[in-house]
């Protein structure tokens, strides 16, 4: 078991991790769901079929579970606005998530287009994660995400829609808090 | 003061994500097994065997009843002394290619059994009876081979040892571009000629990954040479080398590392065809490999379909001792066509590593058969043990005291490499 596990860590850890990192942005969350990631995927490697590739299914694992993630979230998240009735405020709850380090040195730019990632649908930031921070192929990216080529493609061009106006929004507001 | 907007487009915002940074998982490698391994069920795979040690031997039992029965009864009827015969057939015949029990008619028993009695080759159940326990010896070999009391020249043995020099190591990945294969050049026809030489000509002019199911080199067009003294070697990347994603800069590091394992290399210096360090999106600039000497490595069975030989496959993990490495020749990896090499049946009940040798006791209640598997589970715990950089291996209570070119009741050194071919 351990030549298996150490075998995919050695192959796709970063990249997985990468992948559940940006969809969830703490780090303290990524690392504990990439532990749920490897234990479902040495609970089932037997029955692992080969007939996608191991990145392929490793990544769909790790999305199912962040996915889970986000739906518990959710959950949580509706009790609380229900009792506090926080309406907006709770909105912004997702904008206080501290910035990992790599991130905090970046350029302002850039730690806007991260910011900004949140603005998409789970889906949305999926299909952009996976394409530009990841770099992978539509037809990769299809197979990951169990879609069709075309529906990468549509949902890819909505969360770009949606981060381009997220993006522009921000800056606005930014020049008006500067005047 | 104010500030132009600033112009979201879409390549501008493509660009900035293509250049997100990579954030490092905090956690180890040993760190993060430690964590999951609790949650990863040993008793799941416990659960199938309790179930299923039983279930077969049940099975077992409910066909030998089926077999002994009929014939009991016959003989009852008869005397006993057909019994005999039938049991003394059973014996001479033990070295007849196997039918199943369902295929083999009385008239498969008639060269050697032409002196028994009319009733007994009337009488298929008898048949059954005599060709039990070489079907069951030889499920695996397909019936093709039969072997002899101490191991046949059928036997194909996947080492090669030290006593035959010029051996050359190369590897190639196999398909599901998890592991690289080792293969050793035999010298015979190409008296002399070192690995470098061999490299620089084009390893496929010398062997055919296809055909051994196996994928393309890594290397393939890179010039290679060593310096002065031996120790280390530069490989220099042919013109518009770039790096094919991580996985296959894995598979490039482990093929130069395997290579230059068994030499006395111990170094490998690495760059572009302009001289610059070699990038490799896994490891960053890559100027030098330091070589493994002890690739710490269990090896298990690699076949990629029936038309292709079996091979030595070292599968790599952070192993602590030989000992865990040599459980893990139990476990298979069959979608990778990676098999285990020590047939479940077999029982270790101790690993003890010393200085230079490791000692394997064996369940000395068990008899091993003559065949590849055992021949395979002997030369994959020699090239496992030689991994771990031991020389030599001594089986406890083995299953038969001789298999193929080993004396089992003795020490026998490990092989020098993997995978012979012609």
């Amino acid at each position: 078991m351990k030549a298996v596990f150490e075998r995919l860590y050695d192959h796709y850890h970063r990249d997985v991790f990468q992948f559940i990192l940006y969809m969830v942005k703490n780090r303290d969350l990524a690392e504990d769901l990439v532990q749920d990631v490897y234990i479902k995927v040495m609970k089932s490697y037997d029955s692992f079929n080969g007939k996608s590739s191991e990145k392929t299914w490793l990544f769909s694992i790790a999305r199912h579970v962040t996915i889970d993630h986000f739906r518990k979230q959710k959950r949580t998240r509706e009790r609380i606005m229900e009792f506090f009735d926080w309406g907006e405020q709770g909105e912004r709850l997702k904008d206080n998530e501290p910035l990992p380090e790599e991130i905090t040195i970046q350029k302002e730019e850039m730690k806007k287009v991260y910011r900004g990632l949140d603005y998409c649908t789970v889906n949305q930031k999926s299909v952009i994660i996976l394409r530009f921070i990841q770099s992978m192929s539509i037809e990769e990216t299809a197979a990951i995400l169990g879609w069709s080529e075309s529906k990468v493609k549509t949902t890819q061009h909505r969360g770009m829609k949606a981060l381009k106006e997220q993006l522009e929004k921000l800056e606005e507001e930014g020049i008006e808090h500067e005047a | 003061m104010k500030r132009e907007p600033h112009r979201f487009d879409d390549e501008n915002i493509k660009k900035q994500l293509k250049q997100m940074p990579t954030i490092e998982d905090h956690q180890t490698k040993d760190e993060l097994y430690r964590k999951i391994s609790p949650h990863v069920s040993k008793p799941a795979s416990k659960k199938k065997r309790t179930w299923f040690a039983p279930a077969v031997a049940t099975c077992a039992v409910l066909l030998l009843l089926a077999l002994i029965l009929p014939t009991v009864m016959l003989n009852s009827n008869q005397g006993s002394a057909p019994l005999n015969d039938s049991a003394d057939q059973a014996e001479s015949s033990g070295e007849k290619a196997n039918e199943s029990s369902e295929e083999t008619t009385s008239e498969d028993a008639q060269p050697e059994g032409a002196e028994e009695s009319e009733s007994q080759q009337e009488n298929p159940s008898h048949d059954s009876l005599k060709k039990e326990p070489d079907a069951s010896s030889q499920a695996e070999d397909g019936g093709e081979a039969s072997f002899s009391e101490d191991a046949g020249p059928q036997l194909n043995s996947h080492v090669v040892t030290s006593s035959e020099e010029g051996a050359v190591q190369v590897a190639f990945p196999e398909p599901s571009g998890q592991y690289v294969v080792p293969v050793t050049l035999q010298s015979d026809s190409d008296a002399q000629k070192s690995l470098i030489d061999i490299l620089n000509e084009g390893v496929e002019e010398y062997v055919q990954p296809e055909t051994l199911g196996l994928l393309e080199f890594m290397l393939e067009g890179f010039t290679f040479s060593v310096d002065e003294s031996g120790k280390t070697a530069r490989i220099t990347a042919p013109e518009g080398f770039s790096s094919q994603g991580s996985s296959a800069d894995v598979l490039f590091v482990d093929s130069v590392q395997s290579m230059f394992s068994s030499t006395v290399v111990e170094e490998v210096a690495l760059k572009d065809n302009q001289g610059n360090p070699l990038v490799l999106g896994n490891y960053g600039e890559l100027t030098s490999l330091t070589v493994e000497k002890e690739e710490r490595a269990a090896y298990k069975i690699f076949q990629a379909n029936n038309e292709t030989p079996q091979l030595l496959i070292p599968i790599k993990a952070d192993y602590r001792e030989v000992s865990e490495a040599i459980e893990e020749l139990k476990e298979s990896e069959s979608q990778n066509k990676i098999y285990p090499s020590i047939p479940e049946q077999i029982a270790i009940n101790d690993i003890n590593a010393a200085e230079d040798s490791v000692t394997i006791q064996f369940n000395d209640a068990q008899d091993w058969e003559a065949n590849q598997e055992i021949l395979n589970m002997v030369e994959s715990i020699l090239m496992t043990v030689k991994a771990f950089g031991y020389e030599e291996v001594v089986f406890e209570s083995p299953g038969r005291s001789q298999i193929g070119p080993y004396d089992l009741t003795g020490s026998i050194s490990v092989p020098s490499n993997p995978n012979p071919i012609d």
